[in-house]
């Protein structure tokens, strides 16, 4: 009963703490100023803080070490929770020859806005950038560009420049954030030179963001829920404006192909040989259950007018429908050798 | 409770087609709470619940007892123990018979919702209070949360933000913070969670924390109240300690005392959406709607206005309910006798508000949600200069959509700022909800945010707009 008025009133606060826990009262500037400098929960800093008769640095050292420790066990007790939200994270080496692209997720979308996160998914995209590649080829071989797809397990055991592998970090950020976190993939992307660059950009896009590559040294580290990297040889001096335009391009209109005479070619036997060239058009989604009443007509898959928006240079340019990408890319004199394509949460290898 | 004395014979008269499915469920939901059956699918019957509860006054065919009522959301991290605080606020006033008792892993089983085409995961309880009815929403996400708003399915009023006393705010805290302010809350309630295990230092610790993120975000923190409590221990029903059922009992005390659902003001000037019009033999063109905010009187003066056109007129007589009245007010379904009316000179989409009291316009800006490729919508970004088929109220029209300068791209499954451009100049006001249809299917929903001046549609073809071309509102 005097515990519960005297809760009511801070002047009573401290006699009847000390009444309860003797030993064990922690200063309570102490273990706000803990807080604001680690950011760990509460019941962290409190324990630190009782284990170490309220010194403050012994306090901080210790939970500096305890929170590896910890955050794998929160790392672990959360394993089996889905994790759907996150952000993709992108960047290409100062000379345009490297490029690392990397998924880390989380489960919730109020989690991904967090500075935390982002922090921590830049810091894990320039370590996959840096890290070096298993089969890295010595002498520039025969093919122009080398991909190299790491799964989870394999981006955990990557090394940061401080020692840590990557899993160690992503077990922290959980001990802090307190959601499952899990870097689910990475590509690294590099090209046998010959004026063959990489050019990537994300959406939505960090502001006042331009295309990664192209000489920004250190190289910039560009986060989103999309991302694309965009193989090209110039013939003129570098566009980031065009480039940049490019990724969005590939982002927006999701083509399936470059569309290079030769898919056009293949394309165009195809439709001959297949007597429906709609058969591919996937089936409308089934109609929600029975909740509709204004919608009767279901919901119907939007139909591919133009079977040309399948091939991105036979696109119409998304900032000015009136040129084709071809057209703007000629213009610019770059030619397109490849892309790559990423969503967040998106099912695939 | 609600005396069904509404006699629904007089709805089956076509003179006044009144919402009756939308009526009876509104009324299932002051008398005893089905959420199943209230909440499922509809999302016009939040809007028009509110609508009702909140400004109709009793008619004299039936005293109907209305109630204050109140959308709120919970808000908080994961664990924090936000499903259940929703479920223990349901077992607490379930025993005082103002809640039906909602188990936790019930909440958590809450069907994703399909509002006007959308996909929006989120959860709806309801309960009473001696002061007013809530509809409680959790959602999952921040993306939810704005879905939300858009569709205009459950505007909140007043959210709950949930911190577990033993982590204290977390790093997305901030975050759960700035959605509130962006979803137009000014007034947020803190419940300190799981305080029965830890010591009261850590409860005033976290107060403190909690109070500076407040005023860092912008809320009056001062002003805030906080609730200190257990939902565990609510939820087991305990009524001695002071962090049980007695806790959810502040609470609710806490969101009567502090959270005021805005007021439809019935000063503003009128404004009646037609939605059909019928011709009485000797009375002449009656205009019908709702009316949607103000109260219109008997020989006021008026304009009908949409389509580049304004008409004036006088009001000469109206009926509610089949019956004749001198004033009738918003959210009542009225018809209108408005002399020198032909009815030729009205569409569907005009709308009938006092003389000179508003300009029509052509161009807004807007708030929009597209709708990913997996609830229907677009498989890819929207295109530059798009244009397709406007749906607001009663009313559709050719509207051609731009990107702001700085957004490069709007992807399925995104919400942004976009800028509208319609064919003619039309009674739109700030806060109108719409849909973009393309193809049969819904791939877009929006609100308008801010309406811009008007500009010139050459040879009425939206491709050809110059936004520099600005033309007077008519």
């Amino acid at each position: 009963m005097l515990i519960m008025i005297a809760s009511l009133s801070c002047k009573f606060f401290h006699s009847t703490a000390k009444l309860r826990t003797a030993a064990l009262a922690v200063d309570k500037n102490l273990l706000s100023k803990l807080r604001k400098t680690t950011g760990y929960s509460i019941s962290h800093c409190k324990k630190a803080l009782q284990l170490h008769e309220n010194n403050f640095d012994e306090a901080d050292k210790w939970l500096a070490a305890q929170a590896q420790a910890q955050g794998w066990a929160k790392a672990t007790k959360l394993a089996g929770r889905s994790t759907s939200q996150g952000l993709l994270g992108v960047s290409v080496s100062s000379d345009s020859s490297h490029a690392a692209l990397m998924e880390l997720n989380c489960e919730t979308d109020f989690v991904a806005r967090n500075s935390v996160f982002k922090e921590l998914a830049q810091e894990l995209t320039q370590s996959c950038l840096a890290a070096q590649s298993s089969s890295q080829p010595s002498g520039s071989g025969a093919s122009m560009i080398h991909k190299e797809l790491w799964n989870a397990e394999q981006v955990s055991h990557i090394m940061a420049s401080d020692g840590k592998t990557l899993g160690d970090k992503v077990a922290l950020s959980i001990g802090l954030l307190g959601e499952n976190m899990s870097l689910s993939r990475a590509l690294k992307m590099w090209t046998g030179g010959g004026g063959v660059e990489l050019y990537a950009y994300t959406h939505p896009p960090p502001a006042g963001s331009t295309v990664a590559g192209g000489g920004v040294d250190p190289p910039a580290v560009l986060l989103g829920k999309f991302a694309a990297i965009v193989t090209v040889r110039r013939t003129k001096p570098a566009d980031l404006g065009v480039l940049k335009q490019l990724c969005l391009q590939v982002i927006g209109m999701n083509p399936e192909c470059i569309g290079t005479e030769e898919d056009l070619q293949k394309y165009a036997e195809e439709l001959e040989t297949s007597p429906n060239p709609q058969e591919d058009v996937p089936a409308a989604p089934p109609a929600a259950t029975g909740e509709e009443e204004e919608n009767t007509d279901a919901p119907v898959t939007i139909v591919e007018k133009r079977p040309k928006d399948k091939f991105l240079l036979q696109q119409e340019w998304l900032d000015d429908e009136e040129f084709t990408v071809k057209q703007i890319l000629d213009e610019a004199g770059i030619e397109v050798l490849d892309f790559i394509r990423v969503q967040v949460g998106e099912k695939n290898g | 409770m609600i005396p069904r004395g509404v006699s629904f014979s007089v709805l089956r008269d076509t003179f006044v087609q009144w919402s009756s499915s939308a009526r009876l469920k509104h009324s299932h939901f002051l008398l005893g709470f089905p959420p199943e059956k209230y909440f499922l699918g509809n999302s016009q019957i939040l809007s028009s619940c509110r609508h009702f509860c909140s400004a109709a006054t009793p008619r004299k065919s039936g005293s109907i007892v209305q109630k204050n009522h109140c959308n709120v959301g919970t808000i908080g991290h994961v664990d924090h123990g936000k499903t259940t605080l929703t479920s223990a606020i349901t077992a607490v006033l379930a025993k005082c018979g103002q809640a039906e008792f909602t188990p936790y892993d019930k909440i958590d089983q809450a069907p994703a919702e399909r509002a006007r085409g959308i996909t929006i995961n989120t959860a709806h309880v309801g309960y009473r209070t001696e002061k007013r009815t809530y509809a409680h929403t959790d959602c999952p996400g921040h993306m939810d949360f704005i879905k939300n708003m858009i569709a205009g399915t459950a505007q909140m009023d007043a959210a709950i933000v949930i911190v577990a006393a033993t982590d204290g705010p977390m790093p997305q805290t901030r975050e759960h913070l700035m959605l509130a302010k962006q979803i137009g809350l000014n007034k947020v309630v803190v419940f300190v969670n799981k305080c029965e295990i830890v010591d009261k230092d850590v409860l005033e610790l976290v107060e403190i924390e909690m109070r500076e993120l407040l005023d860092h975000y912008g809320f009056k923190s001062d002003d805030t109240p906080f609730i200190f409590g257990s939902a565990l221990l609510a939820l087991k029903g305990d009524t001695e300690s002071e962090y049980g059922e007695k806790s959810i009992h502040r609470l609710m005390q806490a969101l009567d005392d502090h959270v005021e659902p805005p007021v439809r003001d019935l000063n503003v000037p009128f404004f009646l959406p037609v939605s059909s019009t019928v011709t009485v033999p000797n009375r002449g063109t009656v205009l019908v709607g709702t009316m949607k905010r103000g109260v219109l009187r008997k020989g006021q003066d008026a304009e009908l206005i949409g389509y580049d056109r304004r008409q004036k007129t006088r009001i000469t007589g109206m009926q509610v309910f089949h019956k004749d009245v001198d004033s009738c007010q918003a959210g009542e379904n009225v018809g209108v006798i408005a002399k020198g009316i032909k009815k030729d000179m009205v569409d569907r989409g005009m709308a009938l508000v006092p003389l000179k009291s508003m300009s029509l316009h052509n161009r807004f800006e807007a708030t929009i949600y597209l709708l990913s490729a997996d609830e229907g919508g677009r498989q890819k970004a929207l295109p530059a200069r798009y244009i397709q088929m406007l749906h607001i109220d009663t009313w559709c029209m050719s509207c051609r959509f731009d990107l702001p300068p700085k957004i490069e791209l709007m992807m399925p499954g995104e919400q942004g700022v976009v800028h509208g451009t319609l064919l003619c100049q039309m009674p739109i006001t700030i806060g109108m909800t719409f849909t973009v249809r393309e193809a049969k299917s819904t791939i877009a929903t929006g609100v308008i945010t801010k309406l811009l001046p008007s500009v010139d549609v050459p040879k009425r073809m939206l491709v050809l707009v110059d936004f520099n071309r600005v033309v007077p509102n008519k």
